[in-house]
């Protein structure tokens, strides 16, 4: 099983089911994997003001499909989700909700079953019991976990972009008055574009307007690693209120899976409180991970 | 999203079909290598119809198209020997480039879709 972290909500699918559709609004939205074929399973979650009553709505969601012509339908549940099972042209679908109060999330999933397999409530279940919405820790950070990315972002930043294509995941993070900006990138194939040191990549990545004001290069667990650090040039209205733009950088390449890891930061620095910046992280595999 | 009620029915994407599709190459291209390890294939054009002078001798006609394929491109186009579908192609390239499966398959659709359009490959489709 395969670790999926998205909007605080952590679950363990089949490796081989992918995410390929997303929404990026923590208030409402949708997630659906595929396996290489068609789309297996869908979360849908959205923010409610408290616990609905499942058992009518599970009676009037019955009630709902019937008229929809949907077959061999029964109620079913694993606490603490309650849901339904019916047949759409023959081809079995489970359906699941669950209030996780920790958040106050309404969260849905949809098992899609193939026309020649039939529904695995023990696999099923396995899943459901993965399902987890982490209460808010002491350090306030949210873990993300797709495309390979793996981020750990204050917990009140929000996703504003997400840019997936082949061999390339990139995310970005944003406080809400986007003072603080976050980016994670991860480039696949990297002997087919990477044609210059890796210091020199990260250097060409720096936003324009910034002077770089240290350059560092480590080692830890076989992970070569390039940080960069940079100033904005000319200061305007917003430093001198909010403190001093800064940029932070780093990359590697990671020897396990082949692939450039990025992770960036843009955020006002208090002269007073240099430091106060809260922690952001990045890991490739389960040996390395690096955070400013 | 109805927020008391289960979604209705996703919808069911089903690739089984195009990843079953056979790429098979142009017959009547001609293919050359340049030094900077690039295919180059060569493919007939059809003169169009509207081509007689007077705009022959203003609107110009190639009698031929070239079309560059870099290295990734290449090993592409020298895996659609017609035999393998696009399935098994996916999964050569995935591993070639420690890929996810949608990730390739992504990349390796998008790119059959462009030699298609540029009439250097063809895709087969099984009748069932």
């Amino acid at each position: 099983m395969e670790f999926w972290a998205w909007n605080g909500i952590h679950l363990d699918l089949p490796d081989d089911w992918e995410l390929i559709q997303f929404s990026k609004d923590p208030r409402s939205g949708r997630c659906a994997f595929a396996d290489r074929y068609q789309l297996r399973f869908e979360l849908d979650w959205a923010v409610v003001d408290g616990p609905p009553d499942f058992a009518r709505m599970v009676s009037d969601y019955k009630a709902k499909l019937e008229a929809e012509e949907v077959t061999d339908l029964r109620s079913v549940q694993h606490a603490p989700w309650y849901g339904v099972f019916g047949r759409e042209n023959k081809l079995p679908i489970s359906r699941y909700g669950a209030f996780f109060p920790v958040r106050s999330l309404l969260l849905e999933i949809v098992f899609l079953w193939p026309e020649e397999q039939k529904a695995n409530n023990a696999f099923e279940g396995r899943v459901m019991d993965g399902v987890r919405v982490p209460a808010q820790n002491d350090d306030a950070l949210r873990q993300w976990h797709a495309f390979g990315i793996d981020a750990t972002v204050p917990d009140n930043h929000e996703l504003v972009e997400c840019n997936v294509h082949t061999a390339y995941a990139e995310m970005l993070f944003a406080d809400q008055k986007e003072r603080t900006q976050e980016t994670f990138l991860r480039r696949g194939m990297v002997s087919e574009w990477l044609d210059q040191p890796l210091q020199d990549w990260l250097e060409s990545k720096l936003p324009q307007g910034y002077t770089v004001i240290s350059r560092r290069q480590s080692t830890h667990a076989s992970h070569e690693c390039w940080q960069l650090e940079a100033r904005i040039t000319r200061p305007v209205l917003k430093d001198w209120l909010w403190g001093t733009r800064h940029y932070q950088a780093c990359a590697w390449v990671c020897p396990k899976d082949k692939r450039l890891h990025m992770f960036s930061r843009i955020a006002h620095q208090p002269k007073n409180a240099p430091n106060a910046l809260p922690d952001i992280r990045m890991a490739c595999c389960p040996d390395h991970q690096r955070g400013f | 999203m109805d927020k008391s009620h289960p979604k209705n029915t996703p919808q069911r994407q089903n690739w089984r079909s195009m990843l079953k599709a056979r790429p098979v190459r142009n017959t009547a291209a001609t293919t050359r290598e340049n030094d900077e390890n690039q295919l180059c294939v060569v493919v007939k054009t059809q003169k169009p119809r509207y081509m007689f002078p007077p705009i022959s001798w203003f609107v110009p006609y190639n009698p031929q198209r070239e079309v560059i394929l870099d290295s990734v491109g290449k090993q592409l186009w020298l895996w659609c020997d017609g035999q393998r579908d696009v399935e098994e192609i996916i999964d050569l390239f995935k591993d070639k480039y420690q890929l996810s499966f949608h990730e390739a398959k992504t990349g390796v659709t998008d790119y059959f879709k462009k030699l298609v359009q540029r009439g250097v490959l063809a895709v087969v489709m099984d009748k069932d």
